[in-house]
């Protein structure tokens, strides 16, 4: 090595990177060189006081002055009804951040809800006048206005019992948002139940919730509305029915229509890109519903269905199945195979059942056993 | 005491709704983002607009953020990106043209922790002000806001050949200039910068 050029090795030999024969000759030029000896000490040096510089921490002001930009922009958002992503169902989500935090409140002792919900997206504005809010005898009764409607990223989440039940606040500011037709399919699947009753309440969560999810069935739509913080030390005796006279429940409150009667139907309920299923809680009960959801004419929604009655079956320890669970999207003769019967799920190919029928055969088996 | 928790971990928090993640974010890194803006724009109006930028950029895209990926980086080539694309705009030309002096890029006040060493500092700063593009930036990544020579190429959006030349060239500049802030003899004319390229 000689001194023209050495400058181009300064930074590799100070960084560490020069080969181990490289660094030989580098320091041997400088051994015999007192120019680029000097020269080297001089780089390496300033190159050391350069690093010494400390960037300070960042001042609360510049951070709360970017936070505000940020909360402008999600807000933004809500208020154009930004869909995110196109030309892919299974993510139709805004681009900012989605939120998917839903959890079942512990019911101690009481049979608890297994909710689960089909969907593809994250918090969208929906107007309630496309969500079915009852007041336990099924008339809508509160005047339309939006509300976010959560529509968690995962196609399927069943959401776990014996755990709290967190569901946001709603957000202030109403926006209104042209949303597509919301279609609503219910699927009438009968539900044994151990008693009838209808509870009606308006407070913002905690209770109707838990009554809800304890004694039956949950219209999603209120749930969806419904966000606040559950806790369960706080759980009292269930409301009395509200009165029907009274104002207008504050965008706070919620009302929450659950029902529980004899022969109750599983709710299943479709919006654009969004589907949501509730039953009153058991792998027993939810497995016969995604058998009735087979019969979706979406053929996405078969193919999750699909998908989750395999991994419920894999949960279960079932004997490994001869064949897939399959379901025909919009069609008749779909087969399975019973996980209670020593095999995966139910055997019913009966093509001409509905699927109330074939999920009653199901129960049946399944009592029987 | 807990460990802090990782870059990362903060941004899926964030990217699941976590307000308080991205502000943590906000806060772990907003001056060394501010910093490396100011090495690239001398306005410093312009500075503060870009970095909020930035932020709703990162914010915008958290969903997209690769598992696995590292932040850093992440963060800094949406800076770069930003300042490329501004440097093209008319933005740039209307409220740079005034005040833009040729390789000189100085930090704000406060904008690095003294330390008790104000003066030397200045001399520091001042010398790296001088240093001109593209050395400047890559130099500003690697050795004050200590970036890994991967990192800095991924923010650069350059090779690592190339990003360790403009470092190796950026520090050579430094180094003539700090020198001459500090009153110490000029380098030996056999070595410091020779050809290359950037």
């Amino acid at each position: 090595m000689n001194c023209e050029g050495l400058g181009d090795l300064y930074s590799a030999r100070f960084d560490g990177e020069l080969s181990a024969a490289d660094r030989r000759a580098f320091d041997a030029h400088l051994d015999g060189c007192a120019g680029c000896r000097k020269d080297y000490a001089a780089f390496r040096y300033a190159v050391e006081d350069l690093r010494s510089l400390e960037v300070a921490p960042t001042p609360a002001a510049d951070v709360a002055a970017v936070m505000a930009a940020v909360d402008a922009e999600a807000h933004s958002r809500v208020r154009s009804g930004e869909r995110g992503e196109r030309g892919d169902r299974r993510a139709r989500s805004a681009s900012g951040p989605s939120r998917s935090r839903m959890l079942v409140a512990a019911l101690g002792g009481a049979a608890a809800m297994g909710l689960l919900t089909l969907a593809f997206g994250a918090w969208r504005p929906v107007e309630t006048s496309n969500l079915q809010l009852t007041d336990g005898s099924g008339a809508p009764d509160l005047k339309p206005r939006t509300v976010e409607v959560w529509v968690p990223r995962d196609r399927i989440v069943e959401v776990p019992v014996v755990q709290r039940v967190e569901v946001p606040v709603v957000e202030e500011r109403v926006v209104r948002v042209a949303v597509p037709v919301v279609e609503e399919r219910v699927v009438e699947v009968p539900v044994p139940v151990i008693e009838e009753r209808v509870v009606q309440v308006e407070n913002p969560l905690q209770l109707e919730l838990e009554r809800a999810a304890a004694f039956g069935q949950v219209a999603l739509g209120a749930l969806a509305v419904a966000r606040a913080r559950l806790d369960e030390r706080e759980a009292e005796a269930p409301h009395a029915p509200r009165p029907d006279s009274g104002p207008e429940p504050s965008r706070d409150e919620v009302r929450v229509a659950s029902a529980e009667r004899r022969d109750a139907p599983v709710r299943l309920r479709r919006e654009d890109g969004f589907l949501s299923l509730t039953t009153r809680g058991s792998t027993d009960e939810i497995v016969p519903a995604l058998i009735a959801m087979l019969q979706d004419p979406d053929p996405a929604v078969v193919a999750t269905v699909e998908g989750k009655l395999f991994e419920l079956r894999r949960r279960l320890d079932g004997p490994a199945a001869a064949e897939p669970v399959r379901g025909t999207p919009g069609g008749v003769g779909t087969q399975l195979k019973s996980v209670f019967r020593g095999g995966p799920f139910a055997i019913v190919s009966e093509p001409e059942l509905s699927p109330a029928e074939r999920w009653q055969a199901w129960w049946s088996d399944r009592s029987a056993r | 005491m807990p460990q802090p928790q990782t870059d990362e971990a903060l941004v899926r928090e964030a990217a699941a709704g976590a307000r308080d993640a991205f502000e943590s974010l906000v806060g772990r890194y907003g001056s060394a983002l501010s910093s490396a803006l100011r090495k690239q724009v001398p306005d410093r109006h312009l500075v503060d607009d870009l970095a909020q930028e930035v932020w709703v950029r990162v914010y915008r895209s958290l969903a997209r953020f690769r598992a696995g990926a590292s932040f850093r980086p992440w963060l800094f080539s949406i800076a770069f990106n930003l300042v490329r694309d501004v440097r093209r705009s008319r933005k740039w030309d209307e409220r740079t043209a005034a005040s833009e002096e040729d390789f000189h890029f100085p930090a704000a006040p406060g904008e690095y922790d003294p330390r008790g060493r104000v003066e030397e500092q200045a001399a520091i700063d001042e010398a790296l002000a001088r240093v001109p593009d593209p050395f400047r930036g890559a130099v500003h990544l690697v050795d004050v806001l200590g970036l890994t020579y991967l990192e800095a190429s991924e923010s650069l959006a350059c090779s690592l050949g190339t990003v360790k030349s403009r470092v190796n060239r950026g520090r050579l500049f430094f180094r003539d200039h700090y020198l001459k802030l500090s009153g110490e003899p000029e380098p030996c004319p056999g070595s410091g910068l020779s050809g290359g390229t950037a």
